[in-house]
């Protein structure tokens, strides 16, 4: 076995690069578990790939034929069902993960500098993972899959001039048909995988290589910082045991009550003529839809909602103090908080039809998400900083 | 201005609770409650099945199933006005996981006052499926709702089956990792104490 | 507690971490193994693909003498009405000639039927049926194009590059008028089976 390493070595850095970027990397002893979503999220996206290439053998990308075929996996093909609910559960998991992952970033100040490429990367893996939600949604060909992609792409038709023509051109066809599935089938299982896992989160983790991780105390390894620790064993047996937890979550959903997070509507075939009376989008969508439902003009609200995640690249210079992590900044921390409170507030608002105290409360949500950045951007100016750490932390 | 705030383990315990409470609340509030007494045994599943095929398919095909209707969705269309839909998934399609079934239930039962048209549903076509002088409706309706809900996930007996095991399982394994984990620790946590 | 963490300590102390690690490792190892038996499963025939392959056949229009052809998980199965002539001939055969000996007990389970898979146990092509007499032979049977393999009307292997008589597939009598073929889980020609006595039950 050491003779077969030996060998390898010789011609490939695979020991070199496996105690480098694996069992030797230098990890702050400090962080806590904010800090595992992060494999959490790597775990979600081996599990949609596998089950992925699963489906993939048996979905047929034809308009006629898509339904029954879901049908003929969930009912045919040996553990059939278990696979298609494992992928259509996945992207719950996938997405929680991956907002804790982005609200750690916000309130340690994992975005700053010399991190910003980093913030950005993720941010690109971000919108390449919402796109991937989104196109996936459709292949079903159910009642919301066929309408939520109706709804979406008529969103761009506010574009002005080149709207109209764009949407027909997204989608291929005049309204969502054949075309619009077989090409969402082929960027969900080809393109978007492989943009996602094999350039965007391989580029992820070189940039964080370069830096090394962020840590609770905001405090760079080379100040007055944490003390670092290999990161095998310590954080495998880490991100191990909490993966290990939170897919006990996932798995009894998955197996008990898969029905939580399949709308109701998908379960009758796409029929081009009658629109649900309740059109509703995937949880992890629902604070994003609420902002485009708070903002009366169309146009204005599609600008809106790709604001609130492209304002998120400018962090890094939005946010001026030199103190990286909320601990140490009281004003940051609250409004931190409250900027996590308010995603849930236009969750919950999202969900529902906007009118009366509904649209009021995603409208308040809404200027507050925006204003959450132009407070980032005022606060270090009088905001009073808590004495940092003098010694090592422990 | 100084804020004294509780430690950043009890904030990350807190925004756990809230995050895990705040979708389970919302599902809880949406989660059907009415007091139908529902049967799922494989019996009342068999019984469902010839309910259906004497008093609804004539009209409706479950065809994941591989019953066709009898009459075509064309004369059922010019007879009623309306196709009448295909009930594979109709459990499924009208609630989540119960809902649906009680759903259907209290639909087939809901002919008693307006005899002809359903006083639940008023817009849909389907005229009334027993006649009114039929001790057996609810339990005919019971059975027929057992039918489908089985005909909708015919895998969910297996399915709940094999999860007792992969969550046992899963326990198991995560509370070895947690241990695990721990011991790893301990070492250098005994380190820095000396 | 006793600082159990050290290298060169005790021996109880090492054996009780390595243990847990052990027992961890092996319960994660089973977990991946089950993980991967429902994947490995899934690529098995699907069930829709396993129930169609029993099917009844309807039998009552057939002739005496009358040959049909019908496909079966997309392989031809032969089906002949035989002739009291055919029976005879076929019964006046010497085993020490045949190939692959088989008597008729042992092709088919009633000898006015022949059921088997038409394709010919040489390189794969679908015989063809002469009613009146193979060529060069004096009797009715199977002629293969191909390379010129005969077989009688029990699908024996007569003379030619074939090796073995046709392949037989279960099948039952359910009465008169139909007969049940396949079963579950037989594949086919590539099971290898020319006896009647070797068939799994239809």
């Amino acid at each position: 076995m050491a003779a077969l390493r030996a060998w390898i070595d010789q011609r490939f850095p695979l020991t070199e690069f496996i105690e480098k970027h694996l069992t030797k990397y230098p990890t702050p002893r400090n962080l806590n578990y904010f800090w595992n979503f992060g494999s959490l999220a790597g775990t979600f996206l081996a599990v949609q790939i596998l089950t992925g290439v699963w489906l993939a053998m048996f979905y047929k990308p034809d308009t006629t034929l898509a339904f029954d075929s879901v049908q003929h996996i969930m009912r045919d093909v040996n553990y059939g069902w278990l696979i298609r609910y494992l992928h259509a559960l996945g992207p719950t998991g996938f997405f929680f993960a991956v907002y804790i992952h982005m609200g750690r970033a916000l309130f340690y100040g994992s975005y700053k500098n010399p991190r910003e490429l980093l913030w950005w990367i993720g941010l690109a893996i971000f919108l390449a993972l919402m796109a991937e939600a989104f196109m996936g949604y459709l292949l079903p060909w159910g009642q919301m899959s066929y309408w939520g992609a109706t709804v979406i792409t008529n969103l761009f038709s506010a574009i002005p001039y080149i709207g109209s023509a764009f949407v027909v051109w997204l989608r291929g066809d005049y309204s969502v048909g054949d075309s619009t599935l077989g090409r969402f089938f082929a960027l969900h299982t080809t393109l978007l995988p492989l943009a996602v896992i094999g350039l965007l989160v391989v580029l992820h983790l070189a940039a964080l290589h370069r830096v090394g991780s962020n840590n609770p105390e905001g405090i760079d390894l080379d100040k007055k910082g944490p003390a670092v620790v290999p990161f095998a064993p310590y954080f495998i047996t880490k991100d191990l045991w909490f993966i290990s937890l939170i897919f006990t979550g996932y798995l009894s959903f998955v197996f008990f009550s898969p029905d939580l997070f399949l709308e109701p509507i998908n379960l009758e075939p796409a029929n081009s003529l009658v629109t649900p009376i309740h059109m509703t989008t995937e949880w992890y969508f629902l604070p994003f839809y609420a902002i485009v439902k708070s903002i009366p003009n169309k146009f204005a609200g599609i600008i809106a909602m790709f604001g609130a995640i492209l304002i998120l690249a400018f962090l890094p210079y939005l946010d001026r103090s030199p103190i990286r992590s909320a601990r140490y900044r009281p004003l940051k921390k609250i409004f931190t908080w409250l900027f996590f409170f308010n995603f849930l507030a236009l969750g919950y608002a999202g969900a529902k039809l906007p009118v009366g105290g509904i649209l009021l409360m995603g409208r308040i949500s809404t200027v507050y998400y925006f204003l959450y950045f132009l407070l980032l951007l005022l606060i270090p100016g009088f905001e009073k900083i808590n004495p940092l750490p003098r010694e090592e932390q422990t | 201005m100084k804020i004294r705030l509780p430690s950043v383990h009890w904030q990350a315990i807190a925004a756990l609770t809230v995050t895990f409470l705040f979708p389970l609340t919302i599902i809880a509030a949406e989660t059907e409650t009415s007091k139908i007494d529902l049967d799922f045994s494989t019996a009342a599943v068999k019984r469902g099945a010839v309910v259906f095929t004497v008093l609804c398919q004539n009209c409706h095909s479950v065809k994941y199933l591989g019953y066709q209707a009898r009459l075509s969705a064309k004369d059922t269309q010019s007879a009623f006005g309306k196709a009448p839909p295909d009930l594979s998934l109709m459990a499924k399609a009208r609630g989540r996981e119960s809902a649906g079934e009680k759903y259907i239930y209290a639909l087939l039962l809901s002919y008693d006052q307006t005899p002809q048209k359903n006083s639940l549903f008023p817009y849909i076509a389907m005229p009334p499926p027993f006649s009114q002088d039929d001790p057996e409706r609810p339990a005919k309706a019971k059975d027929v709702a057992a039918f489908l809900y089985f005909a909708a996930e015919p895998a969910a007996a297996e399915r709940k089956m094999l999860g007792s095991y992969v969550i046992g399982y899963m326990i198991i394994l995560t509370v070895l990792l947690y241990l695990l984990n721990r011991k790893t620790w301990k070492r250098i946590k005994k380190k820095s104490m000396q | 507690m006793v600082n159990n963490m050290e290298d060169d300590k005790g021996d109880g102390k090492i054996k009780r971490r390595d243990f847990l690690t052990i027992a961890t490792a092996a319960v994660g190892v089973c977990g991946i193994g089950l993980t991967a038996v429902p994947f490995i499963k899934a690529m098995s025939p699907t069930r829709d693909v396993i129930a169609a392959g029993v099917m009844d056949i309807d039998i009552s229009g057939i002739k005496e003498g009358e040959f049909r052809v019908l496909m079966w998980r997309r392989q031809p199965v032969f089906i002949l009405k035989r002739t009291p002539e055919m029976i005879s001939k076929t019964r006046t055969v010497d085993m020490a000639n045949l190939k692959d000996p088989a008597t008729q007990e042992e092709r088919v389970i009633r000898p006015d039927f022949l059921v088997c898979i038409g394709i010919c146990t040489h390189l794969g092509c679908i015989p063809s049926w002469q009613p009146a007499q193979i060529p060069g032979l004096d009797q009715p049977g199977f002629y293969c194009p191909c390379h010129g393999g005969k077989y009688d009307t029990l699908g024996r292997r007569l003379d030619g590059p074939p090796p073995e008589n046709l392949h037989l597939l279960p099948y039952a009598f359910i009465d008169e008028k139909t007969i049940k073929l396949g079963a579950e889980t037989f594949a086919g020609f590539s099971e290898d089976i020319r006896k009647i006595k070797d068939l799994p039950k239809a």
